[in-house]
C-alpha cells in the first residue's frame, strides 16, 4: 500500500516503510501498531452515474457496474456480531460477483476498505480471493502489489493515501481511474475488471461493487 | 516512531460515565446498580438476548428480565494503549474484552483487577458491578481465578 502512495501525488502519507516500521510503531490496541491503523484526514470526492446512452456523449471514458450487492449483519454493536473473523463480505461478495457474471480470479485490480489491516486479510478472505485464514500468505511477498495476486489499493490505501471517514468513494473513484488507464505509475496494465468493497458500522455493513472497462 | 502515546492529563480524574436509562435498558441498568446481571430471555422460544429489546430477536416472542450466573469466558480483547477522551484516558493501559455469559450472550465489557499480560481467549471471568449513578450501575468482569 505504501509503495503505491509513494507514487501517489496527493498521498498523505508517501514515504516508504518496512514490516519493522510498522511492529516498532506504539501499540495503539493490541495487536494493532499506529501503522496498522488508517490515516486521519480532510477530504472529499464523488462520482457521476448516469445510463450508457448518455455516457457515450461525454467527454471521458464511462465505466460499467457489472454487478454490486451489500449486506448488513449485525446491529452497531461489535458484541452483536456472530464471529469476528467473518464480514458481510462473505456474503455480499459473491453475490456481487455472481450478479456480474466473474468469478474472484477474473478481477484485475481491487480497491478494498482498509481501515485497519486486518479489515483487508478479512475482506480478501471472505470474498474468496483466498481461503479463510490464509489471508496472510496471500498479501506476503508484495500479493497485493502491482505485480503480485492482486493488485490492490492503488492509491494507497486509507492506510497512506486518505482516511476522511467515508472512504468508500475513493474506492470508487481509484476503480474508476484503473479502468480508464489514468493511474500512471500504479496503473494495472490493462485493467478490464475491478472491485471496490466498502465496510462500515462495526464490521456490520459491507458492500461489494464490480465494475467494468468494456459495455457488458 | 518517536510520537508520544497519550500524553498525561494534569486534571482530577473525572468518574465513569453514566448512562441515560431508557424504557428498554432501565431494569438492566437498575439491577446493575444493585449488584446484579440480568439478561432478557423469551418467553416463545427461550432466547437470551443482551443489550435490551422490546422483542426476542429471534422469534419477535416477548421478553422478561431475568437473573443470569454473571458468570462468563473471554471471547476476545484488546488492550486499550491510547485514549485521549476522559476518563478513559486515566485507565491507560485497560482491556476491554467481549464476554460470552455462560446463558449465551456477548457482551462488551471491561476486565479489571489484572493484568493484560494475564488475559486470554477462554478464560473464566465473573461479574462485578460498579453504582455511576442514582439509577444505574455498570457491570465490570474479573478473571474467575
Amino acid at each position: 500500500m505504501r509503495k503505491h502512495a509513494a507514487s501517489n501525488p496527493f498521498a498523505q502519507k508517501r514515504e516508504l516503510i518496512t514490516v519493522e516500521d510498522v511492529v516498532n510503531s506504539r501499540l495503539v490496541a493490541d495487536p494493532l501498531h499506529k501503522l496498522d491503523c488508517c490515516v486521519i484526514s480532510d477530504g472529499g470526492a464523488a462520482c457521476v452515474v448516469t445510463s450508457a446512452e448518455r455516457a457515450a456523449d461525454l467527454p471521458n471514458a464511462a465505466v460499467y457496474v457489472l454487478g454490486g450487492a451489500h449486506a448488513s449483519t449485525h446491529q452497531m454493536n461489535l458484541s452483536a456480531m456472530a464471529d469476528l473473523t467473518v464480514t458481510g463480505a462473505a456474503q455480499c461478495g459473491p453475490l456481487a460477483f455472481r450478479r456480474a457474471g466473474i468469478t474472484p480470479a477474473d478481477v484485475d485490480v481491487a480497491q478494498l476498505y482498509d481501515s485497519f489491516t486486518i479489515t483487508v486479510l478479512l475482506t480478501v478472505e471472505d470474498l474468496g480471493f483466498c481461503a479463510k485464514g490464509e489471508g496472510g500468505a496471500f498479501v506476503e511477498d508484495d500479493g497485493l502489489g502491482l505485480a503480485g495476486r492482486l493488485p490492490t489499493n492503488t492509491d494507497g490505501g486509507g492506510l497512506s493515501a486518505c482516511h476522511p471517514g467515508m472512504r468508500g468513494m475513493f474506492l470508487i473513484v481509484e476503480s474508476v481511474r484503473q479502468l480508464r488507464g489514468e493511474c500512471g505509475e500504479t496503473q494495472v496494465p490493462g485493467a478490464a475488471i475491478a472491485v471496490a468493497h466498502g465496510t462500515g458500522g462495526m464490521l456490520s455493513a459491507s458492500a461489494t461493487l464490480v465494475l467494468g472497462r468494456d459495455a457488458p | 516512531m518517536t510520537d508520544a502515546a497519550t500524553p498525561s492529563d494534569p486534571r482530577p480524574p473525572k468518574p465513569r460515565p453514566a448512562p441515560v436509562p431508557d424504557p428498554d435498558s432501565a431494569p438492566y441498568w437498575a439491577a446493575a446498580h444493585d449488584g446484579r446481571l440480568v439478561v432478557q430471555r423469551c418467553e416463545n422460544c427461550g432466547t437470551y438476548q443482551l443489550y435490551g429489546r422490546d422483542r426476542c430477536l429471534v422469534c419477535r416472542g416477548p421478553v422478561v428480565w431475568v437473573e443470569a450466573s454473571g458468570k462468563g469466558t473471554v471471547y476476545s480483547f484488546t488492550v486499550i494503549r491510547q485514549n485521549y477522551a476522559r476518563p478513559f484516558r486515566d485507565w491507560i493501559p485497560y482491556v476491554v474484552a467481549l464476554v460470552d455469559l455462560v446463558e449465551g450472550p456477548r457482551v462488551m465489557t471491561n476486565l479489571v483487577d489484572c493484568a493484560p499480560e494475564e488475559v486470554a481467549i477462554g478464560l473464566a471471568v465473573r461479574a462485578r458491578f460498579e453504582p455511576v449513578s442514582e439509577e444505574a450501575g455498570i457491570a465490570l468482569f474479573e478473571l474467575d481465578r
